[in-house]
């Protein structure tokens, strides 16, 4: 019996055919937010938008004590002014949004079927700047992190409901991001997955890994190894080049898919963006 | 890049044969070594696995060149070079394994 599946599977692969068959996005999440579920028997479903937080009760505890008084409030206040200043043309980023850009971070990212890419929150402030006749921010820190955050922090409560549209490109933007979590890159071999879905709980070093449910409901982050506010894409760019791998364009299409397929995966769970993390 | 290669190359070239006139093997062997590692880098990148110092790496070797140091200059080369070779098979055998990653 043996010899005939290791047959059938060496058949199949000489074959050209991958022997895993692509799951539909909704089996993947179901399957993803079981595997931590299982594996934090303690962490409810809805905590695991803190993060690390919701599985190390010790960071857990200085946590808190931060949020008395957060450190991305500053920003807040620089996004909000940014937010509501006027463009040279006298219009504002509440103009480019539905709702006037309040409590909208629901809504992103999504799959653009006239551009027929992954827009996320920053790329459509800068979307905004461009139609305005702005030049477009840096996607890594500084303004466009504040601006961000405080559209987050406009959204806080809202549902992680990603649609993936019934467009073979939106499938492919999906699988794509899928693919780039799965697959291990730089020196050191790892991939996302290595550290976030089979090493969540564990160490490297004296940090404990966080699990990837809930991973991009709290962007932008202050970090208070950066000592400021940063967007999401500076993370992935930071991890990446922790694994010894080049890192990817901030806002390119690699880095907008793998949020495109993370945010999925986090559906019905909550923004509470902005956050704070070591 | 091809241009700009060629021109580190030519003048890795002057400055190291005005160093080293008898030993224009050595000087051949590297830039044609620097040129192969460099295609592969790029190789890798196109296949989205380049790795993080790889660039950094051929920097520092042009660099030794320029300086006349040959031998370090080549031993940079090949761990460049080493590294990129590495970097595409890692993508090719990504290619097969990710899926099987996959939670399920």
């Amino acid at each position: 019996m043996k010899r005939c599946m290791l047959s059938l599977l060496a058949a199949v692969l000489m074959a050209g055919i991958s022997p895993f068959a692509p799951a539909a996005p909704e089996e993947d999440r179901v399957a993803f937010e079981n595997y931590f579920l299982t594996k934090f028997p303690d962490t409810p479903k809805e905590d695991f938008i803190n993060g690390i937080y919701s599985i190390d009760p010790v960071a857990r505890d200085q946590w808190i004590d931060l949020e008395e008084f957060p450190p991305y409030e500053l920003a807040l206040e620089l996004g909000q002014t940014l937010f509501e200043t006027p463009f040279a043309n006298g219009k504002t980023y509440g103009d480019c949004f539905e709702n006037g850009g309040i409590g909208v971070r629901q809504n992103y990212p999504y799959f653009d079927t006239e551009l027929g890419q992954v827009v996320t929150m920053e790329l459509a402030i800068n979307q905004c700047r461009e139609s305005n006749g702005e030049k477009p921010l840096k996607y890594k820190s500084g303004p466009i992190a504040a601006i961000s955050a405080y559209m987050a922090f406009t959204s806080r409560g809202k549902t992680i409901n990603v649609v993936i549209p019934d467009d073979p490109r939106a499938i492919a933007a999906y699988d794509e991001g899928k693919q780039f979590y799965y697959t291990k890159r730089g020196q050191l071999n790892f991939s996302c997955s290595d550290c976030h879905i089979g090493g969540s709980g564990g160490f490297i070093r004296t940090e404990m890994l966080s699990p990837s449910l809930g991973h991009i409901s709290h962007w932008p982050v202050y970090r208070l190894k950066w000592g400021a506010i940063g967007t999401l894409h500076r993370r992935f760019s930071g991890c990446n080049q922790q694994v010894r791998a080049k890192a990817f364009k901030p806002q390119g299409q690699e880095y907008r898919n793998l949020e495109y397929f993370l945010s999925y995966m986090s559906n019905g769970l909550i923004f509470n963006g902005p956050g704070v993390r070591r | 890049m091809k241009n700009i290669i060629l021109m580190i190359v030519a003048t890795v070239a002057l400055a190291v044969g005005a160093v080293a006139t008898s030993d224009q093997i050595s000087i051949e062997q590297f830039n044609t070594a620097l040129i192969e590692a460099n295609d592969l880098r790029k190789k890798a990148g196109e296949l989205a696995h380049e790795w993080r110092d790889t660039a950094k790496l051929l920097k520092s070797a042009q660099a030794a060149a320029e300086e006349g140091d040959l031998e370090k200059a080549m031993k940079l080369v090949a761990e460049a070079k080493f590294q990129s070779e590495a970097a595409v098979n890692q993508a090719e055998r990504e290619q097969r394994l990710w899926e099987g990653r996959v939670v399920r």
